[in-house]
């Protein structure tokens, strides 16, 4: 498995786990929780999700140092945007539905909820194209 | 000019003139903020837009002969993902900006036009990334 097949799923796997456990406890909160309070778990996320990527490539660099050290070439370009533009019509078509929704009775709470699942698809959906590009061997 | 690059300005200038239309109506009030209204004033620009990019592929393909009816190739389809993965990112900011910072501050029709907004810069970078690929001779 490549470098950048193992940062893939490296990606993909603490976007489930950050952004999943944050939208649980979203969901499962007692009350919903303030504005501030919403920012700040969403900016921890954030953090926490880069915090791991970053110490996970670390790790994989060192355990494959030839790999990490390369640069990308023309497979991992074309990978990357064959990505990139699968995962760009998924969040274009979620973002349509999502301002529909604000008419069908979703609050400006419910609206933050499926803009953040939102983004967790399309880096799901993004992270996932990475993975079956490499293993085709595109 | 390639055919492909001619489609792309089509595109492009039509969404340009339709979105200015339809996003100076809202910024002049003339856009009420029932979701009707919306709909209606964004469907009717987007049918139009859409109505005269069809027609104007069809008129493309017609006077390009052979080249309008070849399949994409590869550096075609290299360029396609390239303005979609710029469009990617544009969307992703936007998405940010409208699901996580307006939802408490600004009320539901600003809400949705800032989504359309969103999604419209968006199919311009990547629009314009596709046209600047082509003019440039950009091969992947």
């Amino acid at each position: 498995m490549s470098f950048r097949e193992k940062i893939a799923w490296l990606s993909v796997t603490t976007t489930v786990i950050v952004w999943g456990t944050y939208l649980a406890f979203l969901l499962t909160a007692a009350q919903p929780l303030p504005p501030p309070a919403q920012f700040g778990g969403f900016f921890a996320a954030v953090v926490v999700q880069t915090i791991l990527v970053i110490a996970g490539s670390i790790i994989t660099a060192i355990l494959s140092p030839g790999d990490a050290g390369a640069p990308s070439d023309e497979r991992d370009k074309a990978v990357s945007r064959a990505a990139y533009a699968l995962a760009y019509p998924v969040l274009l078509s979620l973002i349509v539905c999502i301002a529909a929704s604000l008419y069908l009775g979703v609050d400006a709470q419910g609206m933050t909820y499926e803009i953040m699942a939102a983004i967790v698809i399309a880096e799901i959906v993004h992270y996932g194209a990475q993975i079956v590009g490499y293993r085709r061997g595109a | 000019m390639a055919y492909r690059e001619k489609t792309a300005w089509l595109t492009l200038v039509c969404m340009i003139v339709a979105y200015v239309i339809y996003f100076s109506l809202v910024l002049s009030g003339q856009v009420g903020p029932r979701l009707l209204d919306i709909v209606w004033t964004f469907g009717i620009v987007a049918s139009i837009q859409a109505i005269v990019v069809i027609i104007g592929h069809i008129v493309l393909a017609v006077s390009s002969g052979a080249e309008g009816r070849a399949k994409p190739d590869e550096r075609d389809r290299a360029i396609t993902r390239r303005g979609g993965s710029a469009g990617y990112y544009v969307l992703l900011v936007g998405t940010v900006m409208v699901g996580v910072v307006m939802p408490f501050s600004d009320p539901a029709p600003r809400i949705v036009n800032t989504a359309l907004l969103a999604i419209v810069l968006a199919e311009t970078v990547r629009h314009v990334l596709i046209v600047t690929s082509y003019r440039r001779g950009w091969h992947g």
